[in-house]
């Protein structure tokens, strides 16, 4: 559920940030007819909380306790280490979290690439490669467009 | 069509007029098409389209002489029997020597598709490949021999 709250906090940056380029995003609410979900940023880190309420739960009753969480937690939070992952490792875990058979992505990732499946998941590949990868998960996914770009 | 299917029990084998078939379930079949459509280093469509056409060409010329069916409507006729006998959908066929039409209404591999995927995945290609290569075999065991017709134009529906 974190990753996928993560991709949508990060989307939700991006779409902000082509209104309003200086502002940085730090929450999200999003939901059914039946729970609301409220995603909140750590100011300046990676880390979020995930709230879920019933769609009927006034938000403004329960703001103060939010505020109270974040406050409360940003102590406790582990330090940041350094897990930047390459554009391959990237657009792999972004396959296995959106691919309709995540038991076989890398089987077909390496199919599709005809990239030997340990190498994939190592994430060293040349450009030409990493390309190939690109249009295989595109394909996979049944998207034209993904949320991972290629490095210029 | 029933009465058609052979059973070799000391070798586990069942046949259609000659041609052996299996019975497999709509996620058994999209995931063998889709290892074999993924490679972009493979024409995986036409090795599927031309294996239908193989196999489906054996077993309507099969049928055709079990059944004792010479006129052209008559065999077109059986070929959309046995398409839909072997679970493969509903396809009417309108065809003359010089070429014809094939309506797909419906597909094992298109309807099994949106059943499995149709919710998390778009798709605008083809997937019926099988069914391309049906046609073929049907219009090749009518009017000629194995190769002589092929996909001119394909349409989908909404």
């Amino acid at each position: 559920m974190g990753t996928y709250a993560s991709d949508l906090l990060q989307a939700n940056n991006r779409l902000c940030q082509t209104v309003s380029p200086e502002e940085e995003t730090d929450y999200l609410t999003t939901g059914s007819s039946h729970v609301r979900v409220i995603l909140k940023s750590f100011p300046k880190s990676p880390y979020f909380v995930l709230f879920l309420t019933r769609s009927i739960t006034d938000l403004k009753a329960i703001s103060e306790r939010i505020k109270a969480i974040l406050i409360d937690g940003k102590p406790l939070l582990p330090p940041v280490q350094d897990g930047t992952l390459s554009t391959a490792q990237a657009l792999i875990s972004y396959a296995k979290r959106y691919a309709p058979d995540p038991n076989f992505v890398m089987l077909r990732l390496s199919l599709k690439t005809g990239i030997d499946r340990i190498r994939l998941e190592k994430g060293t590949l040349n450009p030409q490669e990493l390309r190939i990868l690109h249009k295989a998960v595109s394909e996979v996914l049944g998207v034209e467009r993904l949320p991972i770009a290629l490095p210029s | 069509m029933l009465e058609h299917l052979r059973l070799d029990r000391e070798r586990k084998l069942i046949s259609l007029f000659g041609e052996p078939v299996i019975f497999h379930c709509h996620h058994y079949n999209l995931f063998l098409q889709q290892t074999i459509e993924d490679p972009d280093w493979i024409d995986g469509v036409s090795i599927l389209r031309k294996a239908a056409q193989e196999i489906f060409y054996s077993l309507l010329q099969g049928a055709f002489k079990t059944l004792g069916v010479q006129q052209a409507a008559e065999r077109l006729a059986v070929a959309s029997q046995v398409f839909s006998f072997l679970g493969l959908g509903r396809l009417e066929l309108q065809a003359s020597p010089s070429g014809g039409e094939a309506q797909l209404t419906h597909s094992h591999y298109a309807e099994g598709w949106l059943s499995k995927y149709g919710d998390q995945l778009n798709r605008t290609r083809p997937i019926d490949h099988l069914a391309v290569g049906y046609v073929a075999a049907a219009l090749d065991a009518t009017f000629a021999e194995l190769g002589s017709y092929s996909l001119l134009r394909a349409q989908g529906v909404q």
